[in-house]
């Protein structure tokens, strides 16, 4: 028999772990133990050897711990770790202000970026987001138009080789929904091509990607919707009808998940195309209401362009000089950078990605100028240790290691700590703004690794100067001061000086800006807009509303507190639709808002008639104009508007001039208006006019009016005029919230800087103040000493900050169409808020200094 | 230098380690206890405590000679120190102390029925 041995493998594992220290004792140990019970029972021997060996592993006896634990690296780590904790614990509170400036400003900075990331990311998701373009087309330098006519899809895709997809997006302004006992009015309902889900990138959850669209009587609708019609029944299959498909139904062939916020298309439901009208239809050119969006490569679109051109122009029969361009909008721009006519994106603004990001900016360096100070100011109490070390023996580089290492600590902590901020800022924050930050980074790499760039960078910046300040003081000088000494120190305050001017200056621009901005956007949404939006109700029109129209109408009109109920094609507040008009006599085409109207408008809406009068009844035959002022001047420049003829269809004449009224949001001027009384009305809105007393008693009047006109339809939800404009200064209110929030932030941050600056000119001082005192001097007159430097110093500051704030402010607002004057006022109003801020917060640990007792100070000497 | 505490383990294996004096390594003093104890002891836990001894100072070792079974491989002997002997000292005396301060018990619970 074989002689049994320790298995070899076991052996080796041990060799592999053990510190060589312990492995001769250790295996020589094993293996007598292995003879040993050989004797007595071989039962599972080898088993229990290996399971031994593995028990035998500890910290103390492993090869790499041992390795890492004695690695000088480690050990100065530790060290730096172990004097941080012992400076910090010295002196919680300046640690604690070190920490939270930088906490707050990274945060700041933090919420910046994301919401910068935020913006610059919408419509990313699209698989071949890079390769899609929206077609518009912009005339002889007019506004670019973001809608075109319903024929130039198929007509492109026929034509032209190099676009590889083509899909039409038709928006459904205003119908219901029907399906089994629901039926609720909808609005984010389109008409599409069947390549709407596989040109954009769009999560099916049920149905077929690729012919869920392809039957013309199908529809795909969004997770959420699918909940909304059918709870939890399988959606599949079942039938829906729509109010513009007129009593045929459509089949749910889809179902998507709900569209994601970062896109500027938002829809629930996607209808086939291919049941919007006949042939005929599907390839006119004389509408412009439909979005074609295409896919192609990067370098056809110089070509497709000129195509693109090429085919308007064709289909219009207009000569090739005609001064038409396409334009091609690559999918991520729509959502920042367009302002398009009759565009339905969600749009933001990259103004305020700017403004939001610079503001981030400016906190964080305000706090990293803090935390420099401050960590000098807390480092030069520690020249005596620097002093004390370098006789020791120590190195400068391991000083500036050590003092940036203790940075890297707090920086880290700092990160940590903004992490936690902005999780728990998250729902605060969209309560304010409205907006659905993804705050919680944890799981957002880009905002991780901008974080890590951002400690690295804060950690080169903010933590090499004290290091090289500190670590360059020479034992001998520190120990016994000299004049070389003070002269260095000197140097130091100088830097420090010019640290705090630019602190002060950047806090005096966030403080005017904000206020700027502040008025800017509540100006913008009190400013009289020449019309009553207070009192009005909009109801929609759409097809089935409309068949009863007249009763309707009467019935509004005897409820008690209406005043006056108008029917209008369009509606100030929404787009109004754009028109050319002419002249007799006169070649040249004049774009003009139109509004169709009844004879109540003007007064429904208390707009002011300038000259003329409203529409009357002579002449019924004929139509009657009303333009407002802008139109009269580029339409008839100096002769008197009154009685001269205008042409939209049929020629009318001008009866009245109104007053410019802003019927859009303040972010353009007014335009050309005119206003022509109809007296059959196309689909458009019902305005109610009504006593702001009798609110309750309309509302629920027009509930039981639509119940008694339209027995069979759902009911009608009405709208307040100045809900709507309050939307459209949506993004106006967020940024105002922000800015506030921001500006907020600053001042807390400024009086943090301010008040460790004075906290420790107070303690250097406190002996020359003790003896002052002594020898008879005045509390108020050291207080002023003492604030004298920052006084200084916020002198300097308003000589960079004041015209730097002015500058900015002009920058900004100059993109507005109405501006609020910039009144000199704001700037005095924050120079005297610094001034306070210095005074309140120097004032306060200077009065303590005072206050304190002389030979408390002094019989430590 | 970590705690001069002698745990109850520690305590059993420095005591062992004087008892075997002169012979005192591992394998021997795991033998030694399960002799006089009962108590089945993996070598690695001795080691263990061993090592930690030493660094408190209660052992010292130094290299001792081998036999056929360690296959040439040395045993690392264990001495137990001064210091050592004192801890156990003390920790005998604390338990006598201790015991004396024990009054008469009674186990018979007769006031319970």
């Amino acid at each position: 028999m074989k002689e049994k041995r320790p298995p070899k493998w076991a052996d080796k594992i041990l060799q592999w772990y053990c510190l060589e220290y312990y492995l001769e004792e250790v295996q020589g140990d094993l293996h007598e133990w292995y003879y040993e019970n050989l004797k007595h029972s071989s039962r599972f021997l080898n088993l229990r050897y290996y399971i031994l060996i593995i028990r035998y592993f500890s910290l103390t006896r492993s090869k790499s711990f041992q390795k890492l634990i004695t690695n000088p690296n480690y050990l100065s780590m530790k060290k730096i770790l172990l004097i941080t904790y012992r400076n910090l614990k010295k002196d919680k509170i300046s640690g604690f202000m070190r920490l939270a400036n930088l906490a707050f400003g990274i945060s700041v900075f933090l919420l910046a970026l994301i919401y910068a990331n935020y913006e610059l990311n919408y419509d990313r998701f699209h698989e071949k987001g890079e390769d899609i373009y929206r077609i518009g087309q912009e005339h002889g330098g007019d506004r670019a138009w973001a809608a075109g006519p319903i024929g130039l899809g198929p007509y492109i895709m026929e034509n032209f080789p190099d676009i590889k997809k083509m899909c039409r997006f038709i928006p459904v302004t205003e119908t219901w929904m029907e399906a089994g006992e629901k039926k609720l009015y909808e609005d984010g309902v389109y008409y599409v091509d069947s390549s709407a889900l596989t040109l954009f990138s769009h999560e099916m959850i049920q149905g077929d990607k690729k012919t869920a669209l392809t039957d013309p009587w199908s529809i795909v609708l969004t997770e959420s919707m699918a909940k909304k019609y059918f709870g939890d029944e399988d959606p599949m299959g079942k039938t829906m009808q729509l109010l513009v498909d007129r009593g045929k139904s459509r089949k749910v062939t889809g179902v998507i998940k709900d569209v994601p916020a970062q896109s500027h298309l938002q829809f629930d439901f996607l209808c086939s195309v291919y049941s919007y009208g006949d042939e005929d239809f599907q390839r006119s050119w004389r509408n412009y209401f439909v979005y074609t969006y295409m896919e192609a490569e990067k370098e056809s679109i110089d070509k497709l362009r000129e195509q693109v051109r090429m085919a308007f122009l064709e289909n219009y029969g207009a000569p090739k000089d005609t001064p038409l361009v396409a334009i091609l909008t690559p999918l991520h721009r729509i959502h920042l950078y367009t302002n398009q006519e009759k565009d339905n994106a969600d749009h933001g603004n990259i103004y305020n990605v700017y403004i939001l990001f610079s503001i981030g900016v400016f906190v964080l360096i305000i706090s990293c100028i803090n935390f420099i100070n401050l960590t000098v100011i807390k480092g030069l109490d520690r020249a005596k240790e620097v002093g004390l070390r370098k006789t020791v023996g120590a190195f400068r580089p391991q000083l500036i290691a050590q003092f940036m290492g203790e940075n890297m600590v707090l920086l880290l902590f700092a990160g940590i700590c903004s992490a936690l901020i902005l999780v728990l800022v998250e729902p605060f924050f969209k309560e304010l703004s409205g907006l659905e930050l993804p705050l919680n980074f944890i799981n957002n790499p880009q905002v991780l690794l901008s974080l890590a760039a951002i400690l690295i960078g804060l950690e080169l910046i903010s933590g090499i100067y004290p290091a090289v300040v500190l670590s360059n003081f020479r034992p001998a000088e520190i120990i016994k001061p000299l004049g070389s000494t003070s002269m260095k120190l000197k140097k130091v305050g100088l830097t420090r000086k010019i640290l705090m001017i630019t602190q002060f200056s950047l806090s005096l621009i966030l403080v005017i800006g904000s206020i700027i901005v502040y008025s800017q956007l509540s100006y913008m949404k009190e400013r009289d807009l020449g019309f009553e939006k207070e009192q009005i109700l909009l109801i929609k029109l759409n097809y089935s509303l409309n068949r009863k129209i007249e009763a309707l109408k009467q019935s509004l009109a005897e409820t008690t507190g209406v005043n006056h109920v108008t029917v209008s094609g369009d509606v100030p507040g929404y787009r109004i639709s754009l028109e050319p008009m002419k002249i007799p006599g006169d070649p040249e085409e004049y774009m003009s808002r139109f509004l169709l109207t009844d004879d109540h408008f003007i007064d429904a809406y208390k707009i002011d008639i300038k000259e003329g009068e409203d529409f009357n009844d002579i002449n019924p035959g004929q139509p009657q104009y009303i333009i407002n002022e802008t139109m009269a001047a580029l339409s008839f420049g100096d002769r008197n508007p009154i009685g001269q003829q205008l042409v939209w269809r049929d020629t009318g004449r001008v009866v009245g001039v109104v007053k410019d009224f802003n019927f859009k949001s303040l972010h353009s001027e007014v335009e050309p208006l005119t206003l022509v009384r109809s007296l059959d009305n196309g689909y458009g809105y019902v305005s109610i006019q009504f006593n702001a007393k009798a609110t309750d008693n309309v509302l629920s009047e027009i509930d039981r009016i639509s119940n008694e006109v339209y027995p069979d339809l759902p009911k009608i939800n009405p709208e307040f005029l100045d809900d709507r404009f309050g939307q459209l200064y949506l993004a106006e209110n967020r940024l105002q919230t922000i800015v506030w929030f921001f500006c907020l932030i600053t001042i807390v941050l400024t009086i943090s800087g301010i008040f460790g600056v004075a906290s420790y000119n107070a303690h250097k001082r406190q002996k020359e103040i003790a003896i002052r005192k002594v020898l008879g001097a005045g509390s108020s007159e050291m207080i002023w000493q003492l604030l004298k430097g920052f006084i200084v110093l916020l002198g300097s500051a308003l000589l960079i900050g004041l015209p730097g704030a002015w500058y900015l402010a002009n920058w900004w607002l100059q993109d507005f169409a109405y501006q609020v004057s910039i009144n000199p006022l704001i700037f005095v109003g924050a120079t005297i808020a610094m001034l306070v801020m210095i005074f309140l917060s120097s004032g306060l640990v200077t009065f303590k200094a005072t206050n304190t007792n002389p030979a408390t100070i002094l019989k430590n000497e | 230098m970590k705690g001069t505490h002698l745990g109850e383990f520690e305590e059993l294996v420095l005591l062992t380690t004087a008892v075997v004096d002169g012979n005192a390594y591992t394998v021997s003093i795991v033998s030694e206890i399960e002799n006089s104890t009962g108590r089945k002891l993996t070598l690695s836990s001795i080691h263990t405590a061993l090592v930690r001894l030493e660094k408190k100072g209660f052992v010292t070792s130094y290299m001792g000679g081998t036999t056929k079974e360690r296959g040439g491989r040395r045993r690392r002997l264990y001495k137990i120190t001064a210091p050592g002997y004192a801890a156990l000292n003390q920790a005998r005396e604390t338990r006598t102390k201790m015991w004396d301060k024990i009054p008469e018990l009674s186990f018979d619970f007769k006031g319970l029925t």
